[in-house]
């Protein structure tokens, strides 16, 4: 089965205080900001070379308003068009938004709006494409190359899995399974890495976290570093997942949406025919947290 | 915003100072007990409480975890909401009020 979804493109995440919660995202994640139009800022990780991965829009409350999945090829949109008509899923085509082109937009059986798009305006990285340096120089904050991916709730996991699984074909990395063996909450890939979605139980249309990558030991601390020195609320780590291997900080906007670090010395890679691993829900403490061996109270219960 | 004023808390009758701009979340954390919070920006909605008497400024907050409803009820989110008078507040097992004794002074 050829790849047709390059990546989980971008995400649209709710701001009680767009003002506000912008210093957060440029100053203390280090995100690039490159555009503002109405209540809705964009923003990008620096190795990010297309106009947008994050919108940040202000609201009345937090939350996901959508994701949006980047197709490989052009035509691949249309694949999809194809693959959501027969299987009777209602979708609306989205001709253009801001500095993207024509996307698909549908509802997923977790309540979640999804997209599917390929065009967006190309912008390149903050590096120079001729002899680079490895990176800029000019970050702020933790100054996070890229978003990774995005975890979020559904309050019949197993259906939403199969949703994405059988519609938009993506692969499962790992799978928490009850004792009859129900799915209760699965990482699915498209690119070859650990995840690009995951889903666990909760709330219809529920946003757990969005992650960004931070791929060193080093990088890591120094996150986790300047989140307390700007009094950022951790939810937990610098730590590790016993699912994906990736090491992690889960911490909080000023909004609670939760975001992520992730990534590191462990995650690892997929190959088109790599299998699941599958996690038993007795091991689910130590499948989420590897080192506390125990959940903290807010993971299950804490979202947006 | 510039007093002190007191919490009340029920069903324990415990009172605590909370200092001039602090939030309620930050008082009773301040005082050394413990209550069950999330995301301390008025997103998630665990630390909601609810107000027996007293008047709050109610801060910015997600309107998708505290209905208007609710908050004609009393209900509160704590890690937002300011006491702009002495308050009492009615916690509930969903609070998990708890004191350790660690920092009892």
């Amino acid at each position: 089965m050829p790849y047709r979804i390059s990546r989980l493109g971008h995400v649209e995440i709710r701001s009680l205080d767009l003002d506000r919660d912008l210093d957060h995202y440029v100053n203390v994640l280090g995100l690039q900001l490159t555009g503002r139009e109405g209540k809705t800022a964009y923003l990008k990780g620096w190795d990010e070379r297309h106009a947008y991965s994050v919108c940040l829009t202000e609201a009345d409350r937090a939350g996901m308003v959508r994701m949006a999945f980047r197709t490989v090829d052009p035509e691949d949109l249309d694949y999809y068009e194809k693959r959501l008509q027969d299987f009777g899923v209602k979708y609306e085509v989205i001709p253009e938004d801001y500095r993207r082109g024509r996307a698909l937009r549908f509802m997923a059986p977790s309540g979640h709006t999804v997209e599917l798009y390929h065009e967006m305006e190309y912008t390149g990285n903050l590096l120079p494409t001729v002899n680079p340096a490895p990176w800029p120089e000019s970050l702020k904050g933790i100054g996070v190359p890229r978003l990774d991916h995005t975890l979020v709730t559904a309050p019949e996991p197993h259906t939403a899995i199969q949703f994405f699984q059988e519609v938009l074909e993506f692969r499962t990395s790992e799978v928490l399974v009850s004792p009859d063996g129900t799915p209760l909450a699965a990482w699915l890939w498209q690119r070859p890495a650990p995840h690009d979605l995951a889903i666990v139980p909760g709330r219809a249309g529920g946003f757990h976290h969005a992650a960004f990558v931070v791929d060193s030991t080093d990088a890591l601390f120094r996150a986790a570093d300047i989140l307390a020195m700007h009094k950022v609320r951790i939810d937990y780590g610098p730590g590790r997942h016993g699912i994906t291997r990736g090491t992690t900080i889960y911490f909080f906007d000023p909004s609670g949406n939760r975001l992520e670090t992730f990534g590191g010395y462990s995650a690892y890679q997929m190959d088109p025919d790599s299998r699941p691993v599958t996690w038993t829900q007795d091991q689910i403490a130590q499948a989420v947290f590897y080192y506390a061996q125990e959940l903290n109270g807010t993971f299950l219960s804490v979202y947006t | 915003m510039s007093e002190t004023y007191t919490i009340t808390l029920l069903p324990m009758g415990e009172v605590l100072p909370c200092s001039p701009g602090e939030t309620v979340l930050s008082a009773i954390l301040h005082s050394g007990a413990r209550v069950f919070f999330g995301c301390t920006g008025g997103g998630c909605g665990v630390c909601k409480m609810r107000l027996i008497s007293g008047h709050l400024d109610y801060g910015r907050y997600s309107a998708g975890v505290l209905s208007e409803e609710e908050r004609r009820e009393g209900f509160f989110l704590s890690c937002q909401a300011k006491p702009v008078s002495d308050l009492t507040i009615q916690l509930t097992e969903t609070n998990r009020y708890r004191r350790t004794g660690i920092f009892l002074s």
